[in-house]
């Protein structure tokens, strides 16, 4: 009895870091404008779509993609786990893309979640914390 | 019970007299100012209230109105978004460089290239106006500023005759005593882009040709070494058209891009920006595979096609009118280009290579001899370049050490006119904008040892 009391013990200790992981308010979420038909992003379509190397959705529409104001943790965050760069990086990258005459950076937007839910077509994210009920869809989180 | 009652009734009629006595006048006036006091200090405090209350409500309209004036610019910035912000952009890129030749003085080379001394000088001031004009439509142009023509040798003497010539362009200055000498405006590019999406865009205007990686890049702020390959400034390619370009980009995977281009335009010629002289279009086809991941590497090809014309015109008669036109040149030329490109954990491998054939039509071929009895054959030409880069893991500063190797045979039919070209130089990222580097070039022409010679490189270049 006291050894199956035990092993309970223990095997929800171990569960627990997941459960605290799976809703970590600092997990990035992707979240669309509703009119967006696609319901899941991978890692490898955001970083495309955010380096402007992808510009339509699915059905065509032109994908309106919002950064976090710059010198914030949340755009810091989005910056390392899904373009992979640093932020002088991704400074460096935008100059050159510029410069080849291709597209120039997205723009960045304080009230995220206002923007994706008025905007058609629109891609961003925020942190889970401060991720709205129902107004906007989230199509991937970033861990 | 009666020795309870008595005393009661004693206490009752002593008190009595207590009470009905009058107050005196002394203490009802210490009354009166009492009740004055606390009358006044209650009329101070319903004041302070009231301005209390006043101040509130100022403060609350206050925050109303800056509550409504962030809401206002709030949705001021949403509709620029929305826009995608359709302003006037405007950017560019110079350089300033030193360099020095090092030419032996036996050389054929000694004198013609080197006038004996290092050098200051601007190689680049590239000025770009772009504006997304709505959603499907985009143009750009890109102007470079140059000194050129001023300076230039326009005829070298030989013993045959002639008379040394060079270009000077000092005009006096109207607005003044001074003089100034102008320069030269070239058009890199400029055109209307419309996007209808990934999968298909057009251009139409004058465009850089979309072959090899250097091409496209072009900027000293993006190109890791000072000075552009042979391959690239020889332009066995044409390095812009002007004409159509269809373009668009698949996605096989979500980490691989395929591109794919076909240009259609002018061609070459001594006036291709403007007019065709021989009707043929020349035909591009760019194919380009892209992997990004733990590694990127890029593959990319680009096919060319197309006839080079030149003409002149003489008025023969004048009753009837006549004019006389006569083709002096006629080529078609094809060309082949390759390029890699691969990165993994700051190493980069980047190489291009370009294969050109000349075939002479009509019986149009050049002479190669100064009495003019050797005529140029049909022949091919090649080159090709590797750089080799590789960041050092230096934290807060990105230097690259890099290593070009180019390799050139100008054409088949001439024996002395292979060359290899070796450059090690270092590349110095300052910051997004500003870049320096120095580099070292040596010349190797196998075929004649005395021709070998070597420069030094060094450029800041910076981009605003």
């Amino acid at each position: 009895m006291l050894s199956r009391y035990l092993l309970t013990i223990l095997l929800a200790s171990l569960a627990l870091p997941l459960i605290a992981h799976a809703d970590d308010p600092r997990d990035v979420m992707i979240i669309v404008n509703k009119s967006v038909s696609q319901n899941s992003l991978s890692v490898g379509e955001l970083k495309q779509i955010f380096l402007k190397k992808k510009g339509n959705w699915g059905g065509g529409a032109r994908i309106v993609c919002i950064n976090a104001p710059e010198n914030t943790k949340l755009r810091e965050s989005f910056r390392s786990k899904v373009l992979g760069m640093s932020k002088d990086e991704e400074a460096q990258y935008w100059q050159n893309e510029r410069i080849k005459g291709k597209l120039s950076p997205p723009p960045t937007f304080r009230n995220i979640v206002k923007a994706i839910f008025k905007l058609r077509a629109s891609v961003s994210y925020v942190y889970r914390k401060d991720l709205p009920g129902k107004a906007v869809k989230v199509v991937a989180v970033i861990k | 019970m009666y020795r309870i009652f008595i005393p009661l009734v004693a206490i009752t009629f002593c008190a009595v007299p207590v009470w009905a006595q009058s107050p005196e006048p002394a203490a009802d006036e210490k009354l009166n100012q009492s009740v004055q006091r606390l009358e006044e200090h209650a009329r101070q405090q319903e004041e302070k209230i009231k301005s209390l209350d006043e101040a509130l409500q100022k403060m609350a309209a206050q925050n109303e109105e800056q509550l409504q004036r962030q809401e206002d610019s709030e949705a001021e910035a949403l509709a620029a978004l929305s826009d995608q912000d359709k302003t006037l952009r405007v950017y560019g890129f110079t350089d300033a460089v030193a360099y020095r030749f090092f030419i032996p003085k036996d050389s054929y080379l000694s004198g013609l290239a080197d006038d004996g001394g290092s050098s200051f000088a601007s190689w680049h001031l590239n000025l770009y106006l772009e504006r997304q004009l709505n959603d499907s439509f985009r143009t750009l142009a890109e102007v470079r500023f140059l000194t050129d023509p001023n300076g230039e040798v326009e005829e070298l003497p030989t013993p045959m005759g002639g008379e040394f010539k060079r270009v000077d362009t000092t005009v006096s200055d109207s607005f003044g005593s001074s003089t100034f000498r102008w320069g030269g405006v070239l058009i890199e590019r400029a055109w209307i882009e419309y996007k209808l999406s990934d999968y298909f865009a057009m251009k139409v205007g004058h465009f850089l040709t979309p072959y090899g990686i250097w091409n496209v890049e072009h900027s000293p702020t993006v190109t890791i070494p000072a000075r552009q390959p042979y391959l690239v400034y020889k332009e066995d390619i044409p390095g812009s058209q002007t004409g159509l370009s269809f373009y668009g980009r698949m996605f096989p995977s979500d980490s691989t891009r395929f591109d794919y281009g076909l240009t259609i335009s002018n061609g070459r010629g001594p006036m291709d920006t403007l007019q065709d002289l021989d009707d043929n279009k020349a035909f591009g086809l760019r194919l380009q595979l892209s992997y990004e991941g733990q590694y990127n590497l890029s593959l990319g090809t680009y096919l060319f096609t197309g006839e080079y014309t030149n003409i002149t015109k003489k008025i023969e008669s004048f009753e009837p009118f006549h004019v006389a036109v006569e083709r002096t040149e006629w080529y078609r030329e094809s060309a082949a280009a390759f390029d890699l490109r691969f990165e993994w954990e700051g190493f980069l491998i980047q190489s291009e290579y370009v294969l050109r054939q000349i075939e002479y039509l009509g019986g149009r071929r050049p002479a190669i001899d100064h009495a003019g009895t050797q005529l140029e054959p049909d022949h091919y030409g090649q080159s090709q370049y590797v750089l080799l880069a590789y960041r050092l893991p230096i934290e807060g500063i990105e230097l690259r050490p890099y290593f070009l190797v180019q390799w050139m045979d100008k054409s088949n039919f001439a024996d002395n006119d292979t060359s290899w070209i070796y450059t090690g130089g270092l590349n110095w990222k300052i910051n997004s904008f500003v870049v320096a580097k120095v580099e070292l070039t040596y010349i190797d022409m196998p075929e004649n040892d005395t021709d070998n010679w070597y420069m030094v490189s060094s450029q800041l270049a910076a981009s605003f």
